[in-house]
């Protein structure tokens, strides 16, 4: 038996920290050779599904706060609605955050939001964690639900970009004002980003054109044409920034170890 | 387009998942999606990429109504038997239709051979088995030399008592010999008619529980009816009534 300190967000998403035994062939090797990763969850595979079978509550919640994304959504899968309620308590303000980045507008993201959690409660059971010795992280398949939910409203007919910028009630009015007066630049969290990951050196040579085509596709889900219209620039140009962006993302996160 | 090139398979993935990949080209490549493992390793990598860039992201709250809403349309659904599920065993198929009756069916068969007592007393799996009498009032009446003479014998909560004569009876030339429980308190009860020989089966007006539990003596008379009123004088045989368990 090992005797470990996790630290872990709890349902809250206050930070907390257990002391936990555990034994060594409990463990799964850490994905990207971090043992939390950058939404607090830690990535060790124990199953405290043992000791939920006395269903002892507080353990149980305990031990579900500890439990990684990755067990949470593999339990969710076999039906554990349990572990399926704790996902979304630790994960819903981030994935509503990218979901009101890309959306603007609070009743359509909470909408997009409820959808993206029936389609995790209803796909859960395929979600890999593993494929072909490669990790997967649990948090990266919950925004792609939620990025593809986005996309999927913003490229409906029915959704206007301008229109939905402003609510028809004052409240709403106020707070998209708020938003859009007090939130980062798509420019300002890429930086952001590349500085948390540790890849701003890297980056740091890519051209302004194609790190602010990859940002603007990235962070308000702009497609070539529209990032064309707001860059005054050609949409071939545009295909060739995004494709450098990316290529460039790629080779600096290989470089630093994030991902292969 | 032929999907066979590395760089173009890649370029794709990264912007079907970036989101510029649009229109129908987008539609084809969902449409490769599910046929090729490939391109679903492919796109798995390029969410782990393009997935840390929203780390900078500033979290939001939700309102509460978002999960209530999708609590009302999953808990309805959730699968039952979520403990067993979470060690991946799939028993939810077998619990649910003709599988589920089957499966019951099955489950109490099991649950009976492992835990028969769940139907069957003790008692009773234990006279079964053959390791004891079953629960029940006897009574053993003998004549003035003590030779025995009569065995009662009801099942507890049985309504049946059953007379048996066990030694030689000599019928009485005019009368009859009636058997008869004697409580602490209140009249005789009468039992029934001993046989001369064999057996003889009477049925009680309630359990031997409620008429035997504080019956002690028993006795036989002659009577001048088979069925009198009230218990005679005329004493034959004697006897203790005694519980089987």
């Amino acid at each position: 038996v090992v005797r470990r300190d996790f630290f872990a967000i709890n349902a809250n998403n206050h930070w907390a920290s257990f002391v936990f035994e555990e034994t060594p062939v409990a463990f799964r090797k850490p994905i990207h050779g971090s043992k939390i990763d950058h939404f607090g969850a830690p990535n060790y595979g124990f199953a405290p599904s043992l000791l939920c079978l006395l269903r002892n509550h507080f353990l149980c919640n305990m031990l579900d706060n500890l439990a990684s994304l990755e067990d949470l959504i593999q339990k969710a899968g076999v039906g554990d609605y349990d572990s399926f309620a704790v996902l979304y308590d630790r994960t819903n303000a981030h994935l509503f955050g990218i979901a009101m980045r890309l959306l603007r507008n609070k009743p359509v993201a909470e909408d997009v939001l409820q959808e993206a959690f029936l389609s995790v409660w209803k796909h859960a059971k395929n979600y890999r964690c593993e494929v072909d010795g490669r990790q997967f992280a649990g948090m990266s398949w919950l925004i792609s639900i939620v990025r593809n939910k986005c996309l999927d409203a913003l490229r409906s007919s029915g959704y206007r970009r301008e229109e939905t910028m402003i609510d028809v009630d004052g409240e709403s009015d106020r707070e998209s004002a708020d938003m859009r007066w007090s939130a980062p630049s798509a420019d300002q969290l890429l930086d952001q980003s590349v500085n948390k990951l540790k890849i701003a050196d890297c980056f740091q040579s890519l051209e302004s054109g194609p790190r602010q085509s990859l940002a603007l596709a990235y962070y308000q889900g702009l497609s070539h044409s529209e990032i064309s219209a707001q860059m005054g620039a050609p949409i071939g140009s545009v295909k060739s920034w995004v494709r450098r962006g990316l290529m460039k993302l790629k080779a600096c996160l290989a470089k630093a170890g994030v991902v292969n | 387009l032929k999907y066979t090139n590395p760089t173009l398979l890649d370029h794709l993935a990264s912007t079907y998942v970036l989101g510029t990949l649009a229109g129908g080209a987008r539609r084809r490549f969902e449409r490769l999606l599910s046929e090729r493992h490939d391109l679903r390793l492919l796109v798995g990598q390029w969410e782990q990429r393009l997935a840390q860039l929203a780390a900078s992201v500033p979290p939001q709250q939700p309102s509460p109504d978002v999960w209530k809403k999708i609590e009302q349309r999953t808990r309805g659904k959730a699968k039952p038997w979520g403990v067993f599920g979470s060690f991946g065993i799939p028993l939810v198929p077998v619990f649910s239709g003709l599988g589920g009756l089957l499966g019951g069916v099955v489950l109490c068969g099991a649950l009976l051979l492992a835990f028969p007592t769940l139907l069957i007393s003790v008692d009773q799996l234990a006279m079964r088995a053959g390791e004891r009498l079953p629960q029940s009032y006897v009574g053993l009446l003998v004549d003035e030399n003590a030779n025995g003479k009569v065995l009662l014998s009801s099942l507890r909560h049985g309504r049946t008592a059953t007379i048996k004569a066990i030694g030689p009876i000599t019928p009485p030339a005019q009368g009859h010999l009636i058997l008869w429980a004697l409580p602490p308190q209140g009249p005789a009860l009468r039992i029934g008619e001993v046989p001369a020989k064999g057996s003889a089966e009477f049925e009680m007006a309630q359990s031997s529980e409620q008429l035997l539990a504080k019956v002690s003596k028993l006795v036989v008379t002659l009577e001048d009816s088979v069925e009198p009123q009230q218990i005679g004088s005329r004493i034959v045989f004697t006897g203790n009534c005694a519980k089987l368990w």
